[in-house]
């Protein structure tokens, strides 16, 4: 954990409160990134997130600072994200939009900023925006444990042990999580993938 | 290129979207509004609060019984003094047995004078006490054991 995590969290433990903001300042971005991967919709995303920051601090007492506080936040937010999807299971937030009928605008479609080519034809660029919307199609349809692992590893770049440290589980696991979802990934983009050359 | 290697490079150049439309001062605001309306976090320990609850359910649990283990115990008792009251009325209210074959004896001797005094006036009993009837009768029965014997 880092120094100044540890300075803000003494502080607002001895009952200077106003220091969690620095906390919330530092790891807002990151949480509600992590938060809108998971549920596809960043008013969703913020909500969550909030509500992850303020369990975070009533439980802050319990907060050993053996691992890191982001870890020990991130856990939070999947922890309530996975709620919220049970909660939701009858619309999945992640395909938000595709085939919904939640009134949804383009920018809420997929969880990927989708990058235009000015050199390709349309058709290709057609087909590629559809290829990342069969992406976050396909990440919104694997079991929880597998999106939890290949989102926080493959998506938010996080190491091995970090995803495991987050996730409550061996390295080895999440290893056998992130390879289970690339393979279910595979088969699900197959078409899309061959108009690639993949 | 193989899929992985693939879907690494497509993920590097199509990042995760960044919140859209979110002012980080307000979404601050609200956590700290909302942290500051609840308790300070050192008031609230891990899950202190569940023994508490736990122990005082078994304890309320455990009243109840006693309290029932004891109602059924009275209830018994109540039932085992009202059958013993009961038995003693009754024996209370029984004669012995001597003194019932005296009142039926009684009895008999009574019918015998109404069916007596109609049809004969001149009967030798006439003028005779219940105790000399009595001995009479005492004596017949005597007489009657000793023949039969």
């Amino acid at each position: 954990m880092s120094g100044r995590d540890a300075q803000a969290i003494q502080a607002v433990l001895q009952g200077d409160v106003d220091r969690f903001a620095e906390l919330v300042d530092r790891y807002q971005d990151h949480a509600l990134r992590v938060a809108f991967s998971f549920l596809g919709n960043h008013e969703d995303a913020k909500d969550v997130s909030q509500e992850a920051f303020i369990h975070a601090y009533r439980s802050l007492g319990q907060f050993r600072g053996g691992a890191k506080f982001s870890t020990w936040l991130y856990r939070i937010v999947v922890n309530l994200c996975k709620d919220a999807c049970k909660r939701r299971a009858r619309r999945p937030l992640v395909v938000a939009g595709v085939g919904g009928t939640d009134a949804v605008s383009d920018e809420d479609i997929g969880l990927f900023v989708e990058v235009e080519d000015p050199a390709a034809d349309p058709a290709r660029q057609a087909s590629r925006r559809e290829l990342s919307r069969r992406l976050t199609d396909a990440i919104g349809a694997l079991p929880m444990n597998q999106r939890s692992a290949f989102l926080l590893h493959h998506v938010h770049g996080l190491p091995l042990d970090e995803v495991a440290a987050i996730m409550q589980c061996r390295v080895g696991t999440v290893k056998s999580h992130v390879f289970r979802a690339t393979q279910h990934l595979r088969v699900a983009l197959d078409p899309w993938l061959m108009q690639e050359g993949i | 290129m193989d899929f992985t290697t693939w879907l690494r490079t497509w993920l590097a150049r199509h990042p995760l979207k960044g919140p859209a439309g979110i002012d980080r001062a307000r979404y601050t605001a609200e956590v700290m509004g909302q942290v500051k309306t609840g308790l300070r976090p050192a008031l609230l320990p891990a899950r202190h609060w569940l023994p508490v609850p736990r122990w005082g359910l078994a304890a309320a649990v455990a009243a109840a019984g006693l309290v029932v283990a004891i109602g059924a115990v009275n209830v018994q008792r109540r039932q085992l003094a009202e059958q013993a009251m009961e038995r003693t009325r009754l024996l209370a209210e029984s004669a012995p047995t001597e003194e019932r074959w005296l009142d039926q004896t009684l009895d008999l001797i009574d019918q015998l004078n109404e069916g007596g005094a109609e049809a004969d006036s001149d009967d030798a009993s006439e003028g005779l006490s219940d105790d000399d009837w009595l001995n009479e009768l005492e004596l017949l029965d005597q007489a009657e054991l000793s023949a039969s014997s």
